[in-house]
């Protein structure tokens, strides 16, 4: 195959987190994903990974491909994209995840519900995932290395939860070469991460949010997820990775 | 106030070697280091949960008179590396970031 590119947003949210749209259901996702042209999504909830397999089966059969994920807060509060080459991978780090999360229920009421998507249909997701984990930012970049994934920051300059706010400036030797920043504020910090492939991405709550830009174009030989994660883990040229 | 009054009356453990004789001019409370980098002033005593190494690397940006970290939080290991290397002084108190910023602003506003 010769080089192309492929649109990519590796950051959504389902359901399941407490703080997203009941409408994003798999089935709504894919097709909407698939209606904004998208090649490429992946699956970010709040430290689980549990409807990544619904959305994975939502999207048989179509050319969507779909990247196993878990947005991760760190013990510092920090957002995390963890991507991962299988769901074997990603569920293998939720277990981590999840036995790093103190153990109290989720409050409907006020955080939001969360819903779970499986073969006998939705239920609601009990324990909280709206909290830190216990887990520090260099432990999770080296423990989803060592199943060959790869770590994303998240909108790292958004006053909550970005990495950028709460650590000041991205840690010297942290292992990574890729970082997220918010669509509403990238063209006002892009220029200082040259050092680093900058993407952007819906972090879609709702299913609106796939409609609006800027949007992020990915320069590959293969149409996979090993392709996607391998481009991503090193630094790119300018011309490799697109913002439009 | 010398520094080493204030970590004798509130009890606080030094985790590295530090300055006795540092006058201390008051204190930041954040979590935020985007904050302390803009809001936090020199020769204050920095209150925090943080134990991450860019702990240091604020500290000596804003020359500040040293770290206290709070609660059940503690220096990781890469933090106190940092520290001694660029003779950045952090402490350890197991009180809140409440409880001590609470005493230390009632030390600092009785003295003189």
């Amino acid at each position: 195959m010769m080089d192309k590119y492929i649109t990519i947003d590796l950051h959504v949210h389902t359901a399941l987190s407490a703080c997203a749209s009941e409408k994003n259901t798999p089935d709504m996702i894919v097709s909407n994903a698939i209606n904004r042209g998208l090649d490429c999504i992946a699956i970010t909830d709040h430290n689980t990974a549990l409807n990544v397999r619904a959305v994975i089966d939502a999207a048989k059969g179509t050319n969507l491909l779909v990247v196993p994920g878990i947005e991760v807060e760190t013990s510092e509060e920090v957002h995390l994209l963890a991507l991962f080459r299988t769901i074997e991978d990603c569920l293998s780090y939720n277990n981590i995840v999840k036995s790093a999360l103190s153990a109290r229920d989720n409050i409907p009421q006020f955080f939001g519900k969360q819903i779970l998507f499986d073969k006998s249909g939705q239920s609601q997701y009990k324990p909280l995932l709206s909290q830190s984990t216990s887990l520090e930012l260099e432990e999770v970049i080296n423990g989803v290395n060592k199943l060959n994934g790869l770590v994303i920051p998240a909108h790292i300059r958004r006053r909550y939860n970005g990495l950028v706010s709460i650590l000041g400036f991205i840690p010297s030797g942290l292992n990574i070469n890729t970082i997220e920043l918010s669509r509403s504020n990238y063209d006002k910090y892009y220029k200082a991460y040259e050092d680093y492939n900058v993407i952007v991405n819906s972090d879609a709550h709702n299913l609106n949010a796939f409609y609006k830009g800027p949007s992020t174009a990915l320069k590959v030989e293969k149409f996979d997820i090993d392709e996607v994660l391998n481009k991503l883990r090193y630094k790119l040229s300018k011309d490799e990775v697109i913002i439009y | 106030m010398k520094l080493e009054k204030i970590v004798e009356k509130l009890d606080l453990k030094p985790l590295n070697e530090y300055a006795k004789d540092r006058d201390i001019a008051g204190a930041y409370t954040s979590d935020l280091l985007s904050d302390v980098i803009a809001n936090a002033e020199e020769d204050e005593l920095w209150i925090t949960l943080h134990g991450h190494q860019n702990v240091v690397a604020v500290a000596l940006l804003k020359d500040l008179a040293g770290v206290i970290i709070t609660g059940e939080h503690h220096a990781t290991e890469d933090m106190l590396a940092k520290a001694n290397e660029m003779e950045v002084s952090v402490f350890k108190t197991d009180l809140d970031s409440f409880q001590i910023s609470g005493k230390l602003y009632q030390l600092l506003c009785n003295d003189g």
